[in-house]
């Protein structure tokens, strides 16, 4: 054997190795993310059964923690494309380790997000009335409503993210198909459709990626702005308003790589990948997250002084309440997470290690997600009749249910490293030979 | 008849490319090569296909949302009944989705897939090259020797 | 838009005649099978009105003066809770009521919260009624169940029962015929209800007096409901 081929066969190895056995920590990391995810099945249960009273919400806020959930998770779905589709297209080379784990994490924030629409209706078994489907009565859908809309963009999303992890999937299939032995070997043949290593099939492949890139950009950046024109479509006071489309897509960059980095440093800390999941490609990810921090303080400021400036009634109070009591509160708390720790965390080059751009992630994590409950929340709290201006606390049901999404995305990533190398191995061993 | 070369490495594939000539050759790998002189290039027709898939998506959807509309006429907001307005988002939605399937089907379609029954070849785990080249009944011994001069480890000689 | 047919139905309150009884809440809630609330729940702000008093205060204690202002489902031409429902559960219909088809509702709470004047209402359980009161129950109007978005509808029940009358009687439909509950019940006759088409109706004379004004008129949601105020 040459010492590239045993070099290559070391490589494979290593990527290979998370996919055989568990050790004890992660079957009780595993089982202890499957008992929340439990516990928020018996809430929604409980809620379907006794319907929306067991939530916080009353009038005027009808809409409470499930939204603010909804936005939040599809904004952390737009990990995944930013890095593989941007970087991608732009042959960045350092992406490699990196863009399966974010694509993974599109898929999987993606099928978290797309089920509060569900959880948050007041008849769920009556959903498929969204579908145009034929029916005796003739009756479709009404599809200028911003939720069809939104239904629309989430599966075709969901479909194409689905590809586009996949397709990257389909030789590593092929080779696993190939090490492993019985019941497994048979899936991942299935699942290969026959791959065969041949250069068509490689042209195809490069060629389907790349199209998928572009395709997917185009649909992440849809995605984000039909969500916020779930909000400015409506003429709620602070909600319509023509910033929204671009200042949630940023903001979904923003929380995406704010994820990526927190699930990287956990795969590359309990997989034992330090070799590939590099400090460079935290240090790239780190400014991109610099950068993305800047440009949210710019939209957000935006957003602010326009409201501010025009000093519409209307607008104001609800400007009013977003500076004052609780949500004042909320509001430093967003602008300290998403831009000050950051800013200085990542904007000054000795600050700039792992373990700081972690916290940072953690921290945008959290500032992103007071941002979306600050979009929600204090405009339903305060309509334009004063009169009927109401309050909202979250209950038990929907902080459990809120929980769950957070251990559902943990155990479904949990589930995935040991079903599939986190790290694409052909497009590794490219890279390493290249 | 077929003929199957290994190759440890790219060069040594080019040779025997460049000396028994690319055509109807295919080339297994375990990760993409990139062949210099070109072992195949092979038009494709993915991104018409994806094209093809969003404009009929996109327009089929659009002209289904309008029939709906028409068919089952309901005031909402003021707007008019057929509005093109806000059912332009789902237009552009079914068109992206279309173009997914679209390139879903080139994707298909141009690597071949599905007809390679008895599972994954030895070359998607190996580090060698393999070239394949179809053999006419006399020329065997020939081409093994033209393999052999431009490097290849062993030629295997398998019916069609 | 719908081709304006008659009778475009309106509604016309005097406030320098509201005294805040609440006479009209009762009175709606008899006649629509609003539901009750227990107490807990209401102090959460999950009572449901489909027409409220709200209160405005103006100087301060204890120079004091209360303005009272019934605020029912306007009714918009234009009506933002409409479109954005993304199943049809509430339209506009020929004579310019916006109904709401409970059957059809999902319970996306979408419209309730596009709706500026906050007047839909939400079911966030299934309806009960302390003993006796699931006697009194109107059979003329649907018990929504728990998950649906319910409000004002203007009493079409009592719309429809009045156009049934008129027809059966051979004759039009004449001014005052129909009332609904709340406009019955105002013991200050605040309220006027008719077709806005007819210029010699009540509520449009009401509608164009100098007193008239459209709650939030700014928005351009064309309500239904015009309220009369000095000063305006």
């Amino acid at each position: 054997m040459t010492p590239a081929a045993a070099a290559e066969e070391r490589i494979r190895q290593d990527l290979l190795r998370p996919l055989s056995g568990a050790g004890a920590g992660y079957c009780a990391a595993a089982a202890f993310c499957a008992l929340i995810v439990a516990a928020g099945a018996v809430a929604w249960g409980l809620q379907i059964d006794r319907g929306m009273v067991v939530t916080g919400l009353a009038r005027p806020v009808y809409w409470g923690f499930y939204i603010v959930n909804f936005v939040f998770w599809i904004g952390i779905s737009h990990a995944g494309t930013l890095i593989s589709a941007i970087l991608r297209l732009t042959d960045a080379g350092w992406r490699k380790p990196v863009t399966r784990a974010a694509e993974a994490i599109t898929l999987f924030a993606l099928m978290i997000g797309g089920m509060f629409p569900l959880i948050h209706l007041g008849r769920v078994w009556l959903f498929y009335w969204l579908l145009p489907y034929p029916n005796e009565r003739l009756l479709w859908p009404n599809f200028r409503s911003p939720l069809v809309w939104d239904m629309t963009a989430i599966l075709t999303y969901l479909a194409g993210s689905f590809l586009y992890l996949y397709l990257p999937l389909i030789p590593d299939f092929a080779l696993l198909a190939k090490r492993t032995t019985g019941l497994r070997s048979k899936i991942c043949g299935l699942l290969s459709l026959g791959w065969s290593g041949a250069d068509y099939q490689w042209h195809a492949l490069e060629r389907a990626n790349k199209l998928m890139a572009v395709i997917i950009l185009a649909i992440a950046v849809s995605v984000h702005s039909v969500v916020a024109f779930d909000f400015s479509m409506s003429l709620a006071p602070m909600w319509h308003s023509t910033i929204f489309a671009p200042y949630f897509v940023a903001g979904a960059i923003f929380s995406g790589i704010g994820a990526l980095v927190v699930v990287m440093a956990a795969i590359r800390k309990f997989l034992r990948l330090e070799n590939y999941l590099r400090p460079v490609h935290f240090d790239n990810l780190g400014k991109l997250l610099l950068l993305m921090s800047v440009v949210w303080l710019y939209f957000t400021a935006s957003e602010h002084l326009t409201v501010w400036y025009g000093n519409n009634p209307l607008e104001m109070n609800v400007f009013q309440a977003r500076e004052h009591g609780g949500f004042g509160l909320a509001s430093v708390l967003m602008v300290v997470c998403n831009f000050a720790i950051p800013f200085v965390l990542l904007g000054i080059r000795k600050l700039r290690t792992i373990p700081t751009i972690v916290f940072s992630g953690f921290s945008v994590l959290a500032g992103m997600w007071l941002e979306r409950f600050l979009i929600v929340l204090p405009t339903l709290a305060n309509p334009p009749l004063r009169a009927a201006a109401g309050t909202y606390l979250p209950s038990a049901v929907e902080l459990v249910i809120t929980a769950a999404t957070f251990a559902s995305m943990a155990l479904l990533y949990l589930l995935f490293v040991k079903a599939v190398p986190i790290i694409a191995v052909w497009e590794y061993e490219h890279e390493a030979d290249g | 008849m077929k003929l199957t070369a290994k190759f440890a490495a790219r060069p040594a594939l080019e040779a025997a490319l460049r000396s028994a000539g690319c055509e109807r050759t295919v080339v297994y790998s375990a990760k993409p090569v990139e062949i210099a002189s070109g072992a195949a290039v092979r038009p494709g027709r993915m991104s018409l296909l994806a094209v093809a898939g969003a404009v009929a998506a996109g327009t089929g959807m659009t002209l289904f949302m309008l029939w709906t509309q028409s068919d089952y006429p309901l005031v909402t907001g003021g707007m008019p009944i057929k509005s093109l307005w806000p059912i332009g988002v789902i237009s552009y939605e079914a068109a992206m989705l279309g173009a997914v399937f679209g390139t879903l089907l080139g994707f298909l379609l141009e690597g071949r897939f599905f007809r390679n029954k008895s599972g994954p070849g030895e070359a998607v785990d190996s580090a060698w090259l393999f070239l394949q080249l179809p053999c006419p009944g006399g020329e065997a011994d020939r081409l093994i020797e033209q393999l052999r001069a431009a490097g290849a480890v062993s030629v295997e000689q398998e019916p069609d | 838009m719908t081709e304006k047919k008659h009778p475009q139905w309106a509604m016309a309150i005097d406030l320098d005649r509201c005294t805040g009884c609440e006479g009209c809440v009762v009175a709606c809630h008899a006649e629509n099978n609003v539901p009750l609330t227990s107490p807990d729940e209401a102090e959460r702000g999950r009572m449901k009105h489909w027409i409220r008093i709200d209160r405005y205060y103006e100087g301060t204690f204890p120079d004091i003066r209360v303005k009272y202002r019934p605020v029912m489902c306007q009714q918009c031409d234009d009506a933002p809770c409409e479109p954005v429902c993304p199943v049809y559960a509430t339209y506009q219909n020929e004579e310019g009521l916006n109904v709401q088809v409970y059957n059809r509702c999902v319970g996306t709470r979408y419209c309730a919260n596009n709706c500026p004047y906050t007047v839909r209402y939400f079911n966030y359980e299934d309806p009960f009624w302390p003993e006796p009161l699931e006697l009194q129950h109107n059979p003329d109007v649907s018990i929504r169940p728990g998950g649906v978005m319910e409000k004002c509808t203007f009493c079409l029940q009592r719309i429809q029962r009045g156009k049934l009358e008129s027809k059966e009687e051979n004759r039009e439909l004449a001014d005052g015929d129909i009332q609904p509950a709340c406009v019955q019940g105002c013991p200050a006759e605040a309220m006027a209800f008719g077709d806005i088409a007819d210029p010699e109706s009540k509520v449009s004379r009401w509608a164009g007096s100098g007193r008239s004004t459209q709650l939030l008129d700014e928005l351009g949601t064309k309500p239904r409901v015009f309220y009369l105020e000095k000063g305006a």
